[in-house]
């Protein structure tokens, strides 16, 4: 199959989109040949295990543990053997967490600490306040050794972990190790070890890059720089090593930084479209996940206050989750403001699984006022649920969320509270069978960039 | 739909000038309205008993903290002239009420001290006033509002250096007009059963001069700006924020008035630009409107520990005090610093922070504070 001609078919089927024509996922990903590939890849791929590792699934909420669920399963079809790292202070979830090692340790504690904390008191609030002083303690005592002795006694602690588990494995050559969400320590440590062993010692890595724990570290702020170098240097030196990205925008920004080929690797979808409710009279929009100040906590009363001046006759009915007691911007009388919006809907601010999918089922509309300086390239767990379920979105323009909505088509771009507003107001105004279009369009195209990303790496894999 | 009590001062059912605010609210909500006359204390005890969702208090600020011990959502719309001059102290009593401000300069001062407030401009529909045509002769128009501030005929025959007729509007506040009849000019008074005959007065002239030094809003300085009349006010609020020198009015000072000669070109310059920031500052005032609303409907419910009736029985009749003078209030005030740490508790606060709250109303302790900041000082 020719991949440039897919491509054009590609340009195709955006260009059909565009104009109003329906996309069938199906057709889709066959027009692109990804099937066909992917079945030439298990028939002829000799590789071994793959490894899926995240240092960071340590929380009952988040995303950390869905990710490496559903990346297992969707790259381990095309290895003999699976096998999902975890941390040791990984919380057990039924059904969600059964199949993971417990082998890694977990580095940041002093950033955001680990649920174990919290479970030394029945109260509340004091186990709140001991998290806190455990973090500030762990934050301090790694960063001040950084400062004074330049080295990173954290960073030291992981390369020993890594060494132990891949003792443990036996990780060789043929092994696949896979990152669905790179972090600093985690990424930066193995790859000081793979250099400090020979080329057939050598596991294969990828790293896919998402733009939150890969630039966490005590001491210094440097960014991922430390673990591009890294790559970069193993690369040159015949290491099979692939990367991708969450969104094209921090494509483009690695790729600058690096001259490396970066792989814009989307979301496994799962699931099928959730019927839209689309009701005139009682227009649903929700702000799912928890309150936070870049997340546009702040912003929502103002957007409230908008919507409830232009919206006329139309009535809209919003959802949003709260704000963390122990977070640092909690503040008691703004959310007795937001508990006087009579169509405002204020929920927990953690949410189990269930909870927050009956938040997308219910909702029109989706929200992400995002700050354009944390998301700047970044994409969001919100939005890749949202494109699962068929929502439409309004987000902040200038992020890594907004570059994937003109790129899928499924929302408008806002910038102050204001244009929210008007934004929301617009997308209300299109027929159901426009929307369940666009929506049935964006995830066709958002599934079908999933296989071509996954194609290009189990290509990079294979050759490497 | 909610039930809001509106309270006003009693002196406004002459002057109507808080009618707009009565129907914005009435627009999409249930609204009693409360004069309050001489016994107002009493007034206040019927209003928080009957269950009103939202109190509204105009110019009616000092009764705020009462409501809000009550576990009223109060809404405050302060008048700089009225409350402008009163200490923060006076406003932190009210900290968790919402404050509504036609005075950019109280409104940017209760936010200095943490307040919720919200600035808003009003204006009249100019279309219900016919614009000035004719700039070519200089005829000025005063109401005789507060002849005892020294805002007389003496001040007014001042202007009459550069004019060429006056009328006067003999209609004091408070004092009887038969004691400051005008030696000069022509006259009008204030008439129940003529109420146009201000208007009529009005539309003959084209030059307005404020009648007060120091306005709440100045709902007449609105109307002479909605006419395109050159309007002349005092440089302070709110005249100076309605009016910007030279370009849409002129602002003098009250106490030495100076000013260039008025030609019916600069005149007209100004009357056309004071129309014009009617009509834009109207349609401002229309969208604003919304948000006012939305402002008011989303008062929080106050948060606060129990105040003992007798506490609340002994604020109301200290209320009584206001007459009194501001000074003798003020003093009175600070006899209920306990009520004020109630009122103006903050969510915000740490533990140690109200510890030390509650430490500051001792003397020794704020001596011993200063000392360690001026020792940490030194060094």
């Amino acid at each position: 199959m020719d991949f440039d001609l897919i491509a054009h078919l590609r340009q195709a089927f955006m260009d059909l989109g565009e104009k109003g024509g329906l996309l069938i996922a199906d057709s889709v990903r066959l027009s692109f040949g990804v099937d066909y590939f992917l079945k030439k890849v298990s028939n002829l791929a000799p590789m071994k295990r793959l490894f899926v590792v995240d240092h960071v699934a340590a929380f009952p909420y988040g995303h950390n543990i869905s990710c490496m669920n559903v990346f297992a399963s969707s790259f381990g079809r095309h290895f003999s053997e699976t096998i999902k790292l975890g941390p040791t202070c990984m919380p057990e979830i039924a059904g969600e967490t059964d199949d993971i090692h417990k082998v890694l340790n977990y580095p940041y504690n002093g950033i955001i600490e680990a649920k174990y904390f919290n479970g030394f008191f029945r109260n509340k609030k004091r186990s709140i306040k001991i998290s806190f002083l455990i973090r500030k303690v762990t934050k301090n005592f790694y960063s001040k050794w950084v400062k004074t002795f330049d080295k990173d006694l954290m960073l030291r602690q992981t390369k020993r972990n890594w060494q132990k588990v891949l003792k443990k494995y036996n990780i060789d050559s043929s092994d696949t190790l896979f990152f669905p969400s790179t972090d600093y320590y985690g990424a930066r440590a193995l790859l000081e070890i793979c250099n400090e062993l020979d080329k057939a010692e050598r596991p294969k890595m990828h790293f896919r890059f998402i733009g939150v724990m890969e630039n966490a570290a005590y001491g210094r702020i440097q960014g991922c720089t430390p673990i591009l170098n890294n790559i970069k240097k193993l690369i040159e030196e015949g290491a099979s090593i692939t990367i991708s990205a969450e969104t094209p925008i921090y494509c483009s920004y690695l790729q600058k930084l690096t001259h490396l080929n970066i792989i814009y690797l989307a979301y496994p979808l799962e699931g099928q479209l959730e019927p839209l409710n689309w009701d005139i009279d009682n227009f649903k929009i929700a702000l799912p996940g928890q309150g936070r100040r870049d997340k546009g906590y702040f912003r929502f009363y103002d957007i409230a206050k908008f919507l409830n001046r232009d919206s006329k006759a139309r009535k809209f009915k919003m959802l949003l989750q709260g704000m963390k007691l122990s977070d640092p911007c909690f503040n008691k009388p703004y959310n007795r403001i937001l508990a006087e919006i009579k169509s405002l809907e204020l929920l927990p601010a953690q949410l189990g699984i269930n909870a927050l999918n009956d938040i997308y089922k219910k909702s029109d509309i989706l929200l992400q006022p995002y700050c354009t300086g944390t998301y700047a390239y970044r994409g969001s767990a919100v939005y890749q649920e949202g494109i699962a379920f068929g929502r439409l979105f309004v987000c902040s323009k200038n992020t890594g969320i907004s570059n994937l909505v003109q790129r899928y088509g499924n929302g408008l771009l806002a910038d102050t509270d204001e244009d929210f507003a008007k934004s929301i107001i617009e997308l209300s105004k299109l027929s159901k069978q426009e929307v369940e279009k666009k929506v049935y369009n964006a995830r066709a195209l958002y599934e079908a960039d999933f296989e071509e990303g996954k194609k290009l790496i189990l290509e990079g894999i294979l050759n490497g | 739909m909610a039930k809001i009590a509106f309270l006003d001062l009693s002196f406004h059912v002459k002057t109507k000038s808080t009618n707009f605010f009565y129907d914005l609210l009435a627009t999409r909500h249930d609204v009693d309205t409360y004069y309050l006359g001489n016994d107002a204390v009493s007034q206040a005890k019927d209003i928080a008993s009957v269950g009103y969702d939202i109190i509204v208090c105009f110019q009616t600020d000092n009764l705020v903290p009462y409501f809000i011990a009550t576990g009223h959502r109060v809404i405050c719309i302060p008048m700089f002239d009225g409350s402008g001059s009163m200490s923060d102290y006076y406003w932190k009593f009210m900290k968790q009420a919402r404050f509504v401000n036609f005075s950019r300069t109280l409104h940017d001062r209760l936010k200095r001290i943490g307040m919720d407030s919200m600035y808003a401009q009003y204006y009249l529909d100019p279309s219900r006033f016919t614009p000035v045509e004719d700039y070519s002769s200089r005829r000025f128009f005063f109401w005789q509002r507060r002849p005892e501030h020294g805002l007389d005929t003496k001040f007014a025959s001042k202007f009459m250096m550069i004019g060429d007729s006056i009328h006067f509007h003999n209609a004091p506040d408070v004092l009887s007009a038969g004691d400051w009849e005008p030696a000069f000019g022509t006259c009008s008074y204030f008439n129940e059963q003529n109420a146009n005959a201000y208007s009529e007065a009005l539309s003959k002239s084209n030059i307005f001069i404020c009648p007060r030094s120091c306005e709440g809003i100045g709902m007449s300085m609105l109307e002479a700006l909605a006419r395109g009349m050159c309007v002349i006010g005092n440089d302070f609020v709110t005249a100076n924020e309605y009016i910007q020198n030279d370009v849409d009015g002129i602002l003098v000072n009250y106490a030495d008035p100076k000013f260039d000669t008025l030609t019916p070109t600069r005149m007209q310059f100004l009357g056309e630009n004071a129309r014009t920031r009617a009509i834009k500052g109207y349609d401002k005032w229309l969208k604003i409107k919304e948000d006012l609303l939305f402002y008011i409907e989303t008062t929080p419910r106050p948060r606060i520990s129990k105040v003992s009736a007798k506490t609340l029985n002994e604020f109301l009749i200290n209320f009584k005090n206001f007459s009194d003078g501001r000074e003798t209030y003020r003093k009175n005030l600070r006899k209920f610093s306990g009520l004020q740490q109630k009122l103006s508790i903050n969510d915000d606060e740490s533990s140690l922070g109200k510890i030390n709250h509650w430490l500051r109303r001792y003397w020794l302790w704020r001596r011993f504070q200063s000392l360690t900041k001026s020792i940490y000082r030194i060094f």
